[in-house]
């Protein structure tokens, strides 16, 4: 097992932490590049490069990033509404891509839930025709009575009560959580085995945001459910994934166990996104500056070396001409970055 | 100057008992409702509150950019002494941008897509001060260079600059005319993380150089609790809490306040589980009778949906509306 790697050592993109039993989702070396036309000229845009990671039953894991990180990319391959350039996306060690379309069985055991509540749900159908829809498509039920009393239980079981009365609704006669709470229930109708949630509680208020989260939360519990979170908000991510994967230009930098990537950030990118939050407890009028530069990466034609060497307070020559690899930290730690390779004597300077 | 209140700065801005309606054929809605606080000249001031809480028709009823169907209905907004409301065209032309300027949430809506950013700089210094096109090129060209951008970007598009670009030159905008009151409504939450910091660390470093007055209105609490001394916490329309920033994080004293910074999740901190606040937000067409947050308030007793809670001094600059702190004292009062 991986674990017993020594600290510091290379580890190939592909041997991310395998743990004994097989994952429920496996991503290999997803690669996506969009072909931008400017003018006569056409671009490369490299949007995710060797990206690989594990779900495991049951898991929660996020998938945090700036815009333009590629974390919503990799979801819309996942879900595949969107195929990669290359890469593999196992589903219980089975290729999904090896089929051209996704297959009703593969959107029975993978369900989407998007960002915003307003777009997802048809205005001119009731919710119940939202979660009754798949039931029906995916032959789950006998009849629309049998349809009707499943709506009722599944809309219930998202907190939307009385839930024949909610059926009965139009998305625009609800709240953005209560919308988001149907969009939950319309894909849990077909129990799915994995959800993706594309920032599912980022158009919601506070106090709302919450009661999504812990919706999600008691659904893994309760349910087993494994869950892929896309969120720019580090908060969110720490309160719900068990583990946490920091995308930067379309690269994994970081990932580890959420609390540990939270406490102890590796990456000089994880480290500066954390120091730039804002912080209740320095309250006093005065915002001082982030440790470290803002800037979009170069997605297209990127320099060689590291994407974020632009950026990085710790960037040394190596990070201007060499790639780096994933170095694995301590156990269930993984870390993209040449501070971490074997002999290199540099650490992090920006305090976490 | 009429009044001069407490303590260090002179008072810039007092909104009193604010009030505003959309007139709609269903009847009228109250959206602001008997809103008042106080902006002294320096002050960063933050008026939080969650969609739908009328932060934002405040701040657009201080500068009377209100849209139909919504007017101001009640109450004054003093700037300075004098009454805004009563401002003539000429007058309300002097007092906006002059005085307060407006930076708005998507700056890529704000400015125009098919002139420079140079042009559009010059445009308000023309709009407002006597002088010729070469000298407002040269006011513009250090304007930007206020906010670190290369005066070369003068002949820039919109679109060829950044998100965290594009912000700044509207605030660079809004410096134009060296104004006392700098409000910003939602000045970063379409940036990133990295962005906004820069971004916000900027304006404290103008603040502290040109002396300005700021009114932040966010959603974002932890990002005002930083930002702003003095806030405010809008509920439905109505001022929920208002405080010190330093005490509304260790005290909070409305059980809304209190209840919303307890769903805020830290990510510095293991958190094992928050609650939230149950319930949706209120329907102001029809809103609860007495305080309008009892249907949801975890400490809600007998009297709260019958009587309507003032706002009451519970120490200096802190005040809150709720019943628990009025007299006569309630069951439940603590101090």
């Amino acid at each position: 097992m991986s674990e017993n790697l020594a600290q510091v050592t290379p580890a190939p993109a592909s041997a991310i932490v395998s743990p004994a039993e097989q994952p429920l989702l496996q991503v290999q070396d997803l690669n996506m590049v969009f072909h931008v036309r400017d003018g006569l000229k056409v671009q490369h845009l490299h949007a995710l490069t060797n990206l690989s990671f594990d779900v495991r039953r049951g898991e929660a894991v996020a998938l945090v990033g700036e815009s333009g990180s590629g974390k919503s990319t990799a979801a819309r391959i996942i879900a595949r509404l969107t195929a990669p350039t290359s890469g593999k996306i196992l589903l219980d060690g089975e290729n999904v891509l090896a089929r051209r379309r996704a297959t009703l069985d593969f959107r029975a055991r993978v369900q989407m839930i998007f960002q915003d509540p307003f777009g997802s749900l048809n205005p001119v159908h009731t919710v119940g025709y939202h979660v009754e829809r798949p039931l029906l498509r995916h032959a789950l039920v006998g009849s629309r009575a049998e349809a009707k009393v499943r709506t009722k239980e599944l809309l219930e079981r998202v907190g939307l009560t009385p839930g024949n009365e909610v059926a009965n609704r139009y998305p625009h006669e609800l709240s953005g959580g209560q919308r988001q709470r149907a969009a939950i229930a319309r894909a849990l109708a077909v129990s799915p085995e994995l959800v993706l949630a594309d920032e599912p509680t980022s158009m919601l208020d506070a106090s709302i945001r919450v009661g999504v989260l812990n919706l999600l939360r008691e659904l893994k519990e309760d349910r087993g459910l494994a869950l892929l979170f896309i969120t720019h908000d580090l908060a969110s991510a720490r309160y719900l994934a068990d583990r946490t994967l920091v995308l930067y230009a379309g690269h994994l930098c970081e990932s580890g166990p959420s609390g540990q990537v939270m406490d102890e950030p590796a990456h000089p990118y994880t480290r500066l996104l954390l120091s730039a939050l804002p912080d209740p407890r320095r309250a006093g009028g005065v915002i001082e500056p982030p440790r470290g530069k803002s800037g979009a990466p170069r997605l297209i034609d990127p320099a060689p070396g590291c994407a974020f060497a632009d950026r990085c307070p710790d960037v040394h020559d190596r990070c201007r001409s060499e790639s780096p690899t994933m170095h694995l930290i301590a156990p269930g730690r993984l870390v993209r970055c040449h501070l971490y390779a074997a002999g290199s004597t540099q650490r992090p300077t920006l305090p976490s | 100057m009429t009044v001069s209140i407490t303590t260090v700065a002179p008072e810039l801005l007092r909104v009193e008992d604010l009030a505003v309606e959309y007139l709609t054929p269903d009847g009228d809605v109250r959206v602001v409702d008997d809103v008042s606080f106080t902006i002294r000249e320096g002050e960063c001031f933050g008026l939080a509150g969650e969609s739908g809480s009328g932060k934002s028709t405040v701040a657009m009823a201080i500068l009377r950019l209100l849209k139909p169907p919504g007017v101001i209905s009640g109450g004054r907004v003093l700037w300075r002494g004098e009454d805004v409301l009563d401002f003539d065209d000429a007058s309300l032309r002097a007092f906006r941008w002059r005085e307060v300027s407006l930076v708005m949430q998507s700056a890529m809506n704000a400015l125009n897509p098919v002139i420079t950013i140079g042009e559009q700089l010059c445009d308000v210094i023309l709009a407002h001060e006597a002088v010729t096109p070469v000298q407002a090129l040269e006011r513009a060209a250090s304007l930007l260079e206020l906010v670190n951008i290369d005066s070369g970007r003068l002949k820039s598009f919109p679109h060829e600059l950044s998100g965290g670009m594009r912000q700044r030159v509207v605030i660079a905008m809004a410096l134009a005319l060296s104004p006392r009151l700098m409000i910003m409504d939602e000045p970063t939450t379409a940036l990133d993380v990295v962005v906004q910091r820069e971004i916000l660390a900027q304006i404290s470093e103008l603040r502290a150089k040109l002396g300005f007055a700021v009114l932040l209105v966010t959603h974002d609490l932890s990002l005002m609790l930083e930002f702003c001394t003095q806030v405010g916490v809008l509920y439905a329309g109505r001022l929920a809490e208002l405080a010190p920033a330093r005490e509304l994080v260790t005290a909070p004293k409305h059980p809304y306040t209190q209840a919303l910074l307890a769903s805020i999740p830290d990510p510095r901190r293991a958190v094992v589980r928050l609650q939230g606040i149950p319930g949706i937000h209120v329907d102001l067409r029809r809103p609860p009778e007495g305080c309008r947050f009892h249907p949801r308030c975890p400490r809600a007793f007998d009297r709260c949906p019958e009587v309507r809670p003032e706002l009451t001094p519970l120490g200096p600059d802190h005040l809150a509306s709720c019943l628990l702190y009025s007299t006569p004292p309630a069951t439940t009062v603590q101090s």
